[in-house]
């Protein structure tokens, strides 16, 4: 069973091994893909972070970020609040822009190119670097379908043609299932967003995420505002991506970042701490401050 | 509050008693405000449908107006001119007022974005009348002659601030989180702003739309010098042209009884047509977003 329920407070010092139990039980319930071992043992970079920055106004939000999310696999990043690590997933797609008075300095290298370099558009960056956020945000004017085929709407660097319904259809069914969401909306994929749940919502939005078929999916906190069912679904659902896509899920929640991720990066007060292998990081951490947040001594 | 229990104890009955007595009191002068506010709209749908109804047959709605003395006698051309002119006011008012309401809405803060915000403000204060000058003096002079353009352009003009500014709310409701998440898909700027930004507050867009048209079908000082008015069937909009606030404005200033009677019975029209007009605004926003779910 997957405890949801235990938080960081509680766990202790000996809560070392207790976090981190619940992932090795997890993952041994699954057999990894063949695709996903290739990519591990290719160890290739989906996503590189060199010399990162970010800024709100004065505030100095990410302070020179460097690190590689390895392809195809799922990286987690935990730290407390206010630590910056929305703000680095929000430099990632530059979305980060989008808010008055921010900047960001430095690289971030998708397939050997710079997505900052000067002349590349946000907004085909976007399309290949996909994005869920911590609260369910289905557009409200749209029925299901249209929601899961929302982004199917602008050209998509790898859609070389018109779709046709049919296709759209297809595209659509794909992703709900993947989403694992297929089974509870099909019979009203005309209806609109708003009648679903919000566990549903937020699959409907993943879903969303996944049919543009992106190289890279961000998600920010994507079970923060879930009950624990719906957080268990969407937390197979990442972890299913492995060997699909790149992910990178930022969580307030360590048993999650240990269920789901290969990876996990330490942030605090806007510096990387640590970035190690899951199991690494929350049995046998490095740096002392990273022991005292996962044994739950702050944060 | 550290009120103890004692000092609720203490209470007597008398002040008890002078509490409520004050409490029903004040709600009482509140109900009769209350009652008095609406009061003038009362007592005016009393005396239109007093004085109104008698006279509205279906020949009033079919019907040219005919001379002094003669029976029958109908606002057709009116009720047609009324509907062109606030037609043409619509092309020129809402395309403009919405797109200003978006700018201001998605550029607030900026040095423009305010002086328009503030301009749009001083041009809903004015008076209607300067309206109908504006229009005279850029349509009506230039061409030589009143039209129904110039009365539209009066209106239209009318029309933009107040839809500015009811887009304006309406966008702001709409959550930033979906805005980030139209854009998180890749999609433009523009692209976010007209299908998912607009459509979210489109129910509230639409019922500021027809409150808009609800007040400018009933002015009549913009129309005094541009549409000017007309006693015959008109569809040209190169010609003055009848409109029902106008109709009314002459024959009431009539020294026939007849006329008299049909004034009464195109304001009881007009105001039965605004009142269904501000009834479709009400639903237009029912059971759709548009309000409250701000982020």
């Amino acid at each position: 069973m997957i405890d949801t329920e235990t938080t960081p407070s509680t766990t202790g010092v000996s809560g070392v091994h207790h976090v981190a139990s619940p992932a090795v039980a997890f993952r041994n319930k699954r057999p990894s893909t063949p695709k996903a071992v290739a990519a591990e043992q290719a160890g290739r970079t989906g996503l590189g972070v060199a010399k990162l920055d970010a800024f709100f106004g004065s505030t100095h939000a990410v302070r020179n970020v460097s690190l590689d999310f390895p392809e195809r696999l799922v990286t987690a990043i935990i730290g407390p609040s206010g630590c910056g690590k929305s703000t680095l997933l929000r430099c990632l797609n530059r979305m980060h822009e989008t808010v008055p008075t921010a900047r960001v300095k430095g690289k971030v290298v998708l397939e050997g190119m710079d997505i900052y370099h000067e002349g590349v558009n946000p907004t085909e960056v976007r399309k290949r670097i996909g994005m869920v956020f911590q609260r369910p945000t289905p557009f409200p004017t749209m029925s299901i379908r249209d929601n899961v085929a929302a982004g199917l709407r602008v050209k998509h660097p790898k859609g070389h043609h018109h779709r046709s319904a049919h296709e759209v259809d297809e595209i659509v069914e794909r992703a709900l299932h993947r989403a694992a969401l297929w089974d509870e909306v099909k019979d009203r994929l005309r209806d609109a967003a708003t009648g679903l749940s919000g566990g549903q919502q937020q699959r409907l939005c993943i879903a969303r995420g996944l049919a543009t078929d992106p190289d890279v999916l961000l998600l920010d906190e994507p079970t923060a505002s879930l009950d624990p069912i719906s957080t268990q679904k969407v937390e197979e659902l990442v972890y299913e991506l492995r060997g699909v896509m790149t992910v990178i899920i930022v969580t307030h929640n360590m048993q999650q970042a240990a269920r789901v991720s290969d990876r996990t990066a330490f942030m605090l007060a806007g510096e990387m701490v640590e970035y190690t292998a899951t199991g690494t990081l929350f049995t046998n951490p490095a740096d002392h401050r990273t022991e005292a947040y996962i044994t739950g001594r702050f944060g | 509050m550290s009120t103890s229990a004692l000092s609720f104890t203490a209470r007597t009955a008398a002040t008890l008693g002078r509490r409520r007595a004050v409490n029903y009191v004040m709600v009482g002068v509140i109900i009769a405000l209350t009652v008095l506010a609406t009061l003038p709209l009362i007592v005016i749908a009393f005396y239109l449908l007093k004085f109104g109804l008698g006279s509205v047959k279906w020949h009033f709605f079919t019907n040219m107006p005919k001379p002094v003395g003669e029976s029958g006698g109908g606002m057709a051309n009116a009720i047609l001119g009324t509907g062109l002119l606030v037609g043409v006011a619509s092309l020129i008012g809402l395309p403009i007022g919405i797109g200003a309401g978006l700018y201001l809405a998605e550029h607030r803060g900026t040095t423009l974005a305010n002086a328009v915000r503030f301009l749009s403000d001083v041009l809903n204060g004015l008076p209607s009348i300067v309206m109908g000058i504006f229009a005279w003096q850029f349509l009506v002079r230039p061409l030589g002659h009143f039209s129904a353009w110039a009365g539209g352009v009066a209106l239209g003009a009318m029309m933009i601030p107040m839809v500015a500014r009811t887009t304006e709310e309406m966008v702001r409701l709409v959550p930033v989180s979906l805005r980030e998440a139209a854009l998180a898909l890749g999609y433009a700027r523009w692209r976010t702003s007209l299908t998912v930004v607009l459509r979210t507050a489109s129910a509230g867009i639409v019922t500021g739309a027809l409150v808009a048209i609800a007040r400018i079908a009933g002015e009549t000082a913009p129309l005094l010098f541009t549409a000017f008015g007309n006693q015959f069937w008109s569809t040209s909009l190169n010609q003055p042209i009848a409109a029902l606030p106008l109709q009314i404005y002459t024959y009431a200033l009539s020294p026939y009884d007849e006329w008299h009677a049909q004034a009464w019975a195109g304001a009881l029209v007009l105001i039965a047509l605004i009142f269904v007009i501000s009834l479709i605004a009400r639903f237009a926003t029912r059971g759709q977003f548009g309000g409250g779910s701000g982020d």
